[in-house]
């Protein structure tokens, strides 16, 4: 089973703590979600994963091998994110054939059946690019080098609702195909959680929760029913959130539920983007 | 490293064939006017290879930086990438304004060249003021394999201090790298050389600015006549350049 370690990983920004002591593993062959409010410090870890930025203390490895400065570790590993590091003048072609050339499982004609499905132009400069084809040729790129572990940082920036839906199809697609470990750093959580299949949560340059979804979801529920009747229930509980409409509220509660649920009061599941919100919205103590 | 080699290579094969084009173009304009107007003097081509090496060190770096750490190669094999370019690069250079050079000086096509310094110089030129006893006692061949050496040196040298100029220029915060851009070129090309020229011209400490002449002329095996010696000085300043640039490289921050 290939894994990447993160162990003990630091990193600050002048007087900004953006990762404190992160420990995390990413196993083989699996979907992650990593999720986090502006400025957690989810670029900043998939950056010192990927050997773009140094870690001031902690160790990043694959099966054992560091990744920092290891380039036959490395080459089995590719981040895309916002930044465009490609030369101003290479057009998409050229940087579909030079990622051949750096990763030779680069399926060529499979990122040229993607380019015809999002109707990229190959022949244009990757800088004249809109924003949301530049995601969307970066997509391309990572959904066609075959490597065990790729790294998408906010891949449906600036797409459109069908294009997102079409990247998501063809993420499932190609990982039904030849599974890989796709780890997904996005704001779009309620999207996005139709496919991850674990969840990592940062807050504060600290990992809170890394969990499958599943087991992140049934970790709690909500329970909705008249105020009156919700504030009683919830005296005892570790609530995590509320919400009131009128005479009804909702809670959101950390646990099971009770065998025999008072009457009047519904049980629903926790949902993700709810649970993400009030995890990150609690203080730190709580979360 | 082979991956990233690659790629710089056909990038900078492909920049050096526009210069050599635009070499050709040049030397081809000079052959032609000095043909139809036999009294226009043609000047060499002065140092244009070591001008487009230093031009291309500080214009590569950065684009072939960010293309290695993009597609997973450590900065060190891309160091080691970078400085085998340098050293073909310099070749290819020196073998385009040489090429010129001797294509200028065909005695066939009976051209004046301008041997006057204030104009223009080759390096033949300058090694033949720094080390005249030499081209007195060598073959013509061995003259113009060392001119070749010196040449090669002279643009490796300018092309890692390119890289070195942008390497420092990526370490910078953002802030402060609009000054440095400008401040390079305006101390490089009009501060140093009058700095210098007051240091020296003036004798402002006379003492200390003979010791600094004297150790430049010793590094260079002037007093002895010795071209290798400053071939060796060349060397091993572009090992100490280049380990300066590696050094910054190595924590340089890629997002």
């Amino acid at each position: 089973m290939s894994r990447i370690e993160v162990t003990d990983v630091s990193k600050t920004f002048k007087d900004t703590k953006a990762l404190t002591h992160v420990n995390l593993r990413f196993e083989e062959n699996t979907i992650y979600g990593l999720l986090g409010r502006n400025g957690a410090g989810k670029t900043t870890l998939l950056n010192i994963i990927n050997n773009r930025l140094f870690p001031d203390s902690g160790a990043v490895t694959l099966d054992g091998d560091t990744l920092t400065e290891n380039t036959a570790a490395l080459s089995r590993c590719f981040l895309t994110n916002e930044n465009n590091l490609y030369p101003e003048s290479m057009k998409v072609k050229d940087a579909f054939k030079w990622s051949k050339v750096f990763y030779p499982d680069f399926d060529m004609d499979y990122a040229g059946k993607l380019s015809k499905l999002f109707e990229l132009p190959q022949k244009k400069k990757i800088k004249s690019l809109s924003t949301g084809y530049q995601s969307i040729f970066k997509n391309i790129v990572a959904l066609s080098v075959n490597v065990p572990f790729v790294f998408l940082d906010e891949p449906v920036l600036g797409l459109d609702a069908y294009h997102r839906e079409l990247f998501y199809k063809a993420l499932i697609e190609k990982y039904a195909e030849r599974p890989f470990t796709a780890v997904i750093s996005t704001h779009l959580i309620e999207e996005a959680a139709n496919i991850i299949e674990r969840v990592v949560i940062i807050k504060n340059g600290q990992i809170i929760r890394s969990e499958s979804l599943e087991e992140l979801l049934a970790s709690g529920y909500c329970v909705s029913g008249p105020a009156v009747q919700i504030d009683g229930y919830i005296q005892t509980k570790n609530v995590i959130g509320t919400e009131s409409l009128g005479g009804l509220k909702t809670a959101c509660i950390i646990g099971t539920p009770d065998p025999d649920m008072p009457s009047g009061l519904e049980i629903s599941r926790m949902d993700l983007q709810k649970l993400f919100i009030r995890l990150t919205d609690m203080p730190e103590s709580h979360s | 490293m082979k991956k990233i080699f690659k790629f710089q290579l056909k990038d900078m094969l492909f920049g050096c064939s526009i210069y050599a084009l635009i070499m050709l173009l040049i030397t081809a304009g000079a052959v032609i006017i000095a043909l139809t107007y036999p009294h226009i003097t043609v000047a060499g081509n002065g140092f244009a290879s070591a001008i487009f090496c230093l031009a291309v060190g500080v214009g590569i770096y950065k684009e072939h930086c960010q293309m290695a750490v993009m597609n997973s190669v450590s900065r060190k094999d891309f160091f080691k990438s970078l400085l085998c370019i340098a050293v073909i690069i310099s070749l290819i250079c020196t073998l385009i304004d040489q090429i010129f050079q001797l294509i200028i000086m065909l005695p066939k096509l009976n051209l004046v060249i301008d041997f006057d310094f204030t104009i223009n110089f080759d390096i033949l030129k300058i090694l033949k003021i720094f080390y005249p006893g030499f081209f007195e006692t060598h073959s013509a061949a061995v003259i113009a394999a060392v001119g070749f050496l010196m040449e090669f040196l002279i643009d490796g040298i300018l092309f890692i201090t390119g890289t070195l100029f942008a390497g420092i220029c990526c370490r910078l915060p953002k802030k402060y790298r609009a000054a440095y851009c400008i401040a390079v070129p305006i101390l490089g090309v009009g501060g140093a050389p009058m700095l210098f020229s007051i240091f020296i011209g003036t004798s402002i400490y006379p003492p200390f600015a003979r010791q600094l002449i004297n150790a430049f002329r010793s590094a260079m095996g002037i007093p002895s006549g010795n071209p290798f010696l400053g071939a060796l000085t060349f060397a091993a300043a572009s090992v100490i350049i280049a380990s300066v640039c590696y050094g910054m490289l190595r924590r340089t921050e890629i997002n």
